[in-house]
């Protein structure tokens, strides 16, 4: 089963060292799809069923809140899980994302292992291998 | 500012060794007039403002050659491959995650608003951001690759 994966982050880097992590993890058929902002990321959902959101919070034109608002108000994304991986670690930020529908959150900088460890919680072992114990930084 | 000092040269030790793999060490006799970053022209700044119970700027200053090989490390792709728009991204994205993970590691309860990381030529850094008279934090990283400096400037409320 492919695993539909929509990463929202205005950062280029940050997008691929996401996708890279997560490859790592062991979801390696996964299918991606990337966004700059939140409108971008809305156009995406309007168009494929996507398994997970994974997105920033300081993104120009709209913003991670903005994002989960939009898609807590839509029937057809609601029950879509977000993950959200942002530098903003202030307690009132947190519960913040978490009050507005957030499924998950980490705290950027992190480790592969809190992505592998938040994907599995939120999507099962929906994995297609075991993560790799890879020479480019990635051991888990 | 002893307790801000310290929460910024946490935090770039916990960004450049989780995400860049780089080891580093602080150079406290140091200052970004007197190593060669500016003179050399070669650097990449990057500017972020933050407003909180104290508001300010962050500003990070890193020699290309350095940039590019952190880049390397973060996406894990070949020199060849590194692109201006890679190299601007990296930039970026290391400054909002210092910038933010300074903030929550000096008190976790307080939220600050960040603004998107913008990058600004090294000429408007040496006329704009340099002068002594400015109240902020500097701090000189010293890697394998070279220095990098991160300078904080408060604004007076």
């Amino acid at each position: 089963m492919t695993i539909k994966i929509l990463i929202v982050d205005d950062s280029l880097p940050m997008r691929g060292v996401i996708k890279k992590t997560i490859k790592a993890s062991g979801y390696t058929s996964a299918e991606f799809f990337e966004a700059e902002n939140g409108k971008i990321a809305l156009d995406i959902l309007k168009k494929t069923w996507l398994d997970i959101v994974i997105t920033d919070y300081n993104m120009p034109e709209m913003n991670g809140i903005e994002l989960i608002e939009a898609m807590k108000q839509n029937d057809a994304f609601q029950s879509i899980p977000v993950l959200v991986v942002t530098t903003d670690g202030s307690h009132q930020k947190v519960s913040e994302f978490l009050e507005k529908g957030a499924t998950a959150y980490i705290k950027k900088p992190f480790t592969p292992e809190a992505i592998r460890n938040k994907l599995n919680d939120i999507l099962g072992d929906m994995r297609n291998e075991k993560p790799e114990s890879s020479d480019d930084g990635l051991d888990f | 500012m002893k307790n801000l000092k310290a929460a910024m040269m946490a935090s770039i030790s916990e960004v450049l060794e989780t995400m860049f793999f780089i080891s580093i060490d602080f150079d406290t006799h140091k200052t970004i007039q007197n190593i060669d970053i500016i003179q050399n022209g070669i650097a990449m700044v990057c500017r972020l403002d933050f407003t909180g119970p104290f508001s300010g700027c962050f500003l990070l200053i890193i020699p290309e050659k350095l940039l590019a090989e952190m880049s390397q490390n973060f996406m894990g792709m070949e020199q060849v491959e590194i692109k201006q728009q890679h190299l601007e991204g990296t930039i970026q994205e290391l400054t909002n995650m210092i910038a933010g993970n300074t903030f929550s590691t000096l008190n976790d309860q307080i939220e600050f608003n960040l603004s998107i990381p913008e990058l600004i030529d090294i000429q408007t850094l040496s006329s704009k951001y340099m002068a002594n008279t400015e109240k902020g934090v500097e701090i000189i990283t010293e890697t394998t690759g070279g220095f990098l400096a991160v300078k904080i400037i408060l604004y007076d409320t």
